[in-house]
């Protein structure tokens, strides 16, 4: 069960703090959310606030710690607000790469989010070297969502719907793995699901040349890329033709889960990449009967530099499964083509990877205007990645599914206020009205989790 | 002026120690069957390779050391053979990206390059970050030459060339009239392809940088429709409609320089990126009289990290001048659309960006395949990308132009690097060597004195 926290008590004074404001103006300009009160206090910061009373905010520092393994970026400016964003969790090596951009930062007025980004955009790519830059956007959103008193996704162009679906697919209690081969380890599975608390409507499972104990069964391919004997870490992925007690080894097990499950919820497969071409079209073609909600990744996807728009548009126009891919892929301009020639029919890009919040929103109408759905992808972003994605899901077309959730390590929720409690309800969550991302570390806290390298990452 | 050292007594002095080879039956294995042989380091040695004498080698370590500001990557082996690759200099931040796949290459056999590669190629991405990778594959190919005694031109297939065409590259940088001279009139490009015609190399093939891959976006005034960017930007951030003023400038530019070149000697234009497809197409036609070599990046290009084959299909149908593009572009995958549609005339991958050596050659015969020609970038890949654009140059189908030829700074690189020929550049051309591996080498003692502290050891 998540521990999320609601104490309006924290947060209200490390808004305060965070906005560097002692007055009590400043105070009912931050929380009084009442149009009305807003229109009649000349204090408001939205109507009066930093920007125009002061002279425009500047980016004085770019910080990154690693915290429970994720590279958090804090972006400093003058006026005391602080701008925060996060990488996907295992990903402590990120740290250079993140500030491989500060020098471009320094000085720019980060409200203008969309600047400071053309200065750096192009020097990220496919992941994870698009995740610093992707993160970097977030946290401008976060500090100009903070200077206006509005939260992001009113600088996105407006929440179009007020709660945001989320769907399962990593984390203890969130996705369970089947036990066992029998009737029984499929029931017991489902049953889990189905009574975990959030309400999934859609769960995700890894399968196939995504899941371990399939790709390294001998059955399951022709691919014999063996360990070398004195290797210290083996590549996570493998790829070769399929065998045809691999394509029942996935039928079976898809069977089993759709039986247990029952029509209640939908079943997403992650399942690549690593299928050839025509593999994955027999593949796709001999789960049409489960009633899958997408196949992922089948061709390219985690961790392969490239999007092979014209293999997923065979392979989509060759069944009815729909075709999934995306989290690997950055800005839209490698969208493109996927999307023109509807190579695909449901975009997973990550926000923490693919160029940031408003990137995403874009790609995202793209995608509507060729009537293509998005599911973003972001199951390592954490608790800032997940307000990330329920401020740009707000604003997303109504071609949006849901985002994958995240689920932190249990400390992440002593350290991060504004969240709600509990944060999933019914596999929704409800969008909040703080100032930008609205949610902020608990310094006093937060700290503890700090290395000594890190140790004045909040000073 | 480059120094090529040519010193064999010093570089078969550093070719034993870095193999760690005490043994006369390791010496001969290394340098040839024969005395004469031994005698010269110019006939490798064939099939009497490290890994047969004692068994597979394996990686130890890969270390990463900042030399004049170019990440050089050194990767270590149990029999004390090392390999070397070069990133492009001036990208000091790349050395934890490089250190980045260590763990992933350690226990492996170097001498199965392509094995050591699929661990990591997906593991990179759209230029910098294809950089470490690429470099990486060098060095694996540079140790698996040593330990084969070969050239790695051999293992790549064998050359089909003696000697490899190169265009001016760096040495556009070494004469103009003071190194921050870029300037935006027809005069300036005219003086500048001027000496460079009288170089002391005598390239065939002249490349300027022109309209937003030159200052003229920052400078020449009223040049496009947009507001150029201030300091603190990363390359060639200006981009926008071309105003009328804007092309003539760049045409008479063209005209200045065919003067002085004639037809003795091509000229190609780095363009952008920063043009608008139809700007693009509009300087195409009016660039069609000039018999370009080829108008490199005017869409995409240098940092942009995507292909745009489409946008190109459309310019490259559009004209005659040949349409260029692919330094930023990594592995093969990308290169797809480009050449399978002809969406370009000819592709410059750059052998320390691309995913390395292999995956260049590879591309090259895939480009072949469709009548597309190659012309590799590679102006700041250092002495140790010149050698490995020469022995993957000299593989390469009849396709192939030049590659782009980089001239080291500091100046100090052709005292600490033994193995290249003196002088390096011979009528526009590169004597491809054949001593084993990439056939360079560092003379440990001077390069020791140009490590930073924090990389002292990474000759040890």
């Amino acid at each position: 069960m998540t521990k999320g926290k609601n104490d309006f008590g924290i947060p209200r004074r490390n808004a305060l703090k965070m906005l560097g404001l002692g007055t009590a103006s400043g105070l009912l300009g931050l929380f009084d959310n009442n149009p009305a009160h807003a229109t009649a206090n000349k204090s408001n910061l939205f109507a009066n606030g930093l920007v125009t009373e002061k002279a425009a905010l500047k980016i004085v520092d770019l910080k990154c710690a690693i915290i429970g393994g994720s590279a958090v970026v804090r972006i400093v400016t003058n006026e005391g607000i602080s701008g925060y964003a996060q990488a996907e969790t295992p990903k402590p090596y990120l740290k250079p790469f993140v500030l491989f951009y500060k020098d471009y930062l320094i000085g720019e007025d980060p409200t203008n989010v969309e600047r400071v980004m053309m200065k750096i955009r192009r020097m990220g790519s496919f992941k994870p070297w698009g995740s610093a830059v992707s993160i970097i956007e977030t946290a401008l959103w976060d500090i100009a969502g903070k200077a206006a008193n509005l939260p992001i996704y009113k600088l996105l162009g407006g929440k179009v719907r007020d709660q945001v679906r989320c769907y399962a697919s990593y984390g203890k209690g969130i996705r369970f793995t089947v036990e066992g081969k029998t009737p029984q380890h499929y029931r017991d599975w489902a049953e889990k699901v189905k009574s975990s608390g959030y309400g999934w409507e859609i769960i995700k499972e890894n399968i196939g040349f995504h899941g371990p104990s399939m790709k390294n069964n001998p059955d399951f391919s022709y691919s014999n890329l063996s360990k070398s004997p004195d290797s210290k870490k083996d590549a996570p992925y493998y790829r070769g033709p399929m065998k045809a007690t691999g394509y029942k080894m996935v039928v079976d097990h898809v069977e089993g889960m759709r039986k247990a499950l029952g029509d209640d919820i939908d079943l997403g497969l992650d399942i690549g990449p690593g299928f050839m071409l025509f593999d994955a079209i027999k593949m796709a073609n001999l789960l049409e009967p489960y009633n899958i909600c997408w196949l992922e990744d089948m061709l390219s996807g985690d961790y392969t530099p490239y999007v092979t728009a014209d293999d997923y548009r065979q392979l989509t126009e060759s069944t009815s499964v729909p075709i999934f891919t995306g989290e690997q892929i950055y800005l839209r301009q490698n969208f493109r083509e996927l999307i023109d020639r509807h190579a695909i029919d449901i975009l997973g890009p990550d926000p923490a990877d693919m160029g940031g919040i408003s990137e995403l929103k874009w790609v995202a109408q793209h995608a509507d205007l060729y009537g293509i759905k998005i599911a973003p992808h972001g199951t390592f972003n954490g608790l800032l990645g997940l307000a990330a994605q329920v401020q740009v899901g707000a604003t997303m077309p109504e071609n949006f599914i849901a985002f994958e959730y995240t689920l932190a390590a249990p400390f992440w929720y002593d350290i991060i206020e504004g969240l709600p409690n509990p944060i999933v309800k019914d596999g929704l969550i409800d969008v909040w009205d703080r100032p930008g991302l609205g949610v902020n570390f608990i310094e006093k806290e937060a700290k503890k989790y700090l290395s000594e390298e890190d140790k004045n990452f909040f000073d | 002026m480059a120094k090529a050292s040519n010193n064999f007594t010093a570089q078969r002095r550093n070719a034993i120690k870095m193999l760690g080879l005490g043994s006369t039956a390791g010496l001969l294995g290394m340098f040839g069957n024969t005395p004469a042989q031994a005698a010269n380091l110019d006939i490798p040695s064939h099939g009497q390779g490290i890994s047969s004498a004692k068994g597979p080698l394996i990686i130890t370590d890969v270390r990463c050391a900042i030399i004049g500001g170019s990440p050089v990557v050194r990767i270590m082996t149990n029999e004390g053979v090392s390999g070397y690759g070069q990133a492009e200099s001036r990208k000091s931040y790349l050395k934890p990206y490089v250190l980045f796949y260590k763990e992933y290459l350690l226990g492996e056999d170097p001498t199965n390059v392509e094995r050591c590669m699929m661990k990591i190629r997906r593991m990179g991405a759209f230029k910098p970050w294809g950089a470490a990778v690429s470099a990486i594959e060098m060095a694996l190919w540079d140790l698996a030459g040593k330990a084969a005694g070969l050239p790695v031109y051999k293992l790549l297939g064998g050359k089909i060339r003696d000697r490899v065409r190169i265009y001016n590259g760096g040495i556009a940088r070494t004469n103009p009239l003071s190194a921050k001279d870029t300037g935006i009139d027809p005069q300036y490009y005219a003086d500048t392809v001027s000496r460079m015609k009288d170089a002391k190399e005598k390239v065939s093939i002249i490349k300027m940088a022109i309209g937003f891959h030159s200052s003229m976006g920052s400078q020449a005034p009223n040049f496009f429709y947009g507001d150029p960017v201030g300091p603190k930007n990363p390359p060639h951030a200006n981009r926008g409609p071309l105003t009328e003023q804007g092309l003539k400038r760049i045409i008479s530019c063209v005209e200045a320089m065919k003067k002085i070149l004639g037809d003795e000697i091509g000229l190609a234009l780095d363009c952008g990126p920063g043009f608008m497809l139809s700007d693009a197409i509009r300087l195409c036609k009016a660039l069609e009289p000039y018999n370009l070599m080829w108008m490199e990046d005017l869409l995409t290009g240098d940092y942009r990290p995507y292909v745009m084959a489409d946008d190109y299909l459309e310019l490259t149908r559009s004209t005659t001048v040949p349409i260029h593009t692919g330094e930023q572009i990594y592995l093969r995958q990308n290169f797809r659309e480009l050449i399978e549609k002809n969406a370009v005339r000819v592709v410059g991958p750059d052998v320390a960006d691309v995913g390395g050596m292999a995956e260049i050659k590879w591309i090259a015969e895939y480009a072949d395949l469709h009548g597309i020609q190659m012309a590799p970038h590679g102006i700041f890949n250092g002495l140790i990308g010149n050698a490995a654009q020469v022995h993957v140059g000299a593989v390469m189908p009849q396709n192939f132009i030049a590659f782009e030829y980089s001239v080291a700074t500091p100046e100090w690189w052709y005292d600490i690097i033994t193995g290249l020929p003196d002088p390096l550049v011979k009528n526009g051309h590169i004597d491809v060597w054949d001593s084993p591996g990439l056939g360079v080498n560092f003379i440990v003692k001077e390069a020791k004195k140009y490590l930073s502290e924090e990389d002292k050891n990474f000759f040890d």
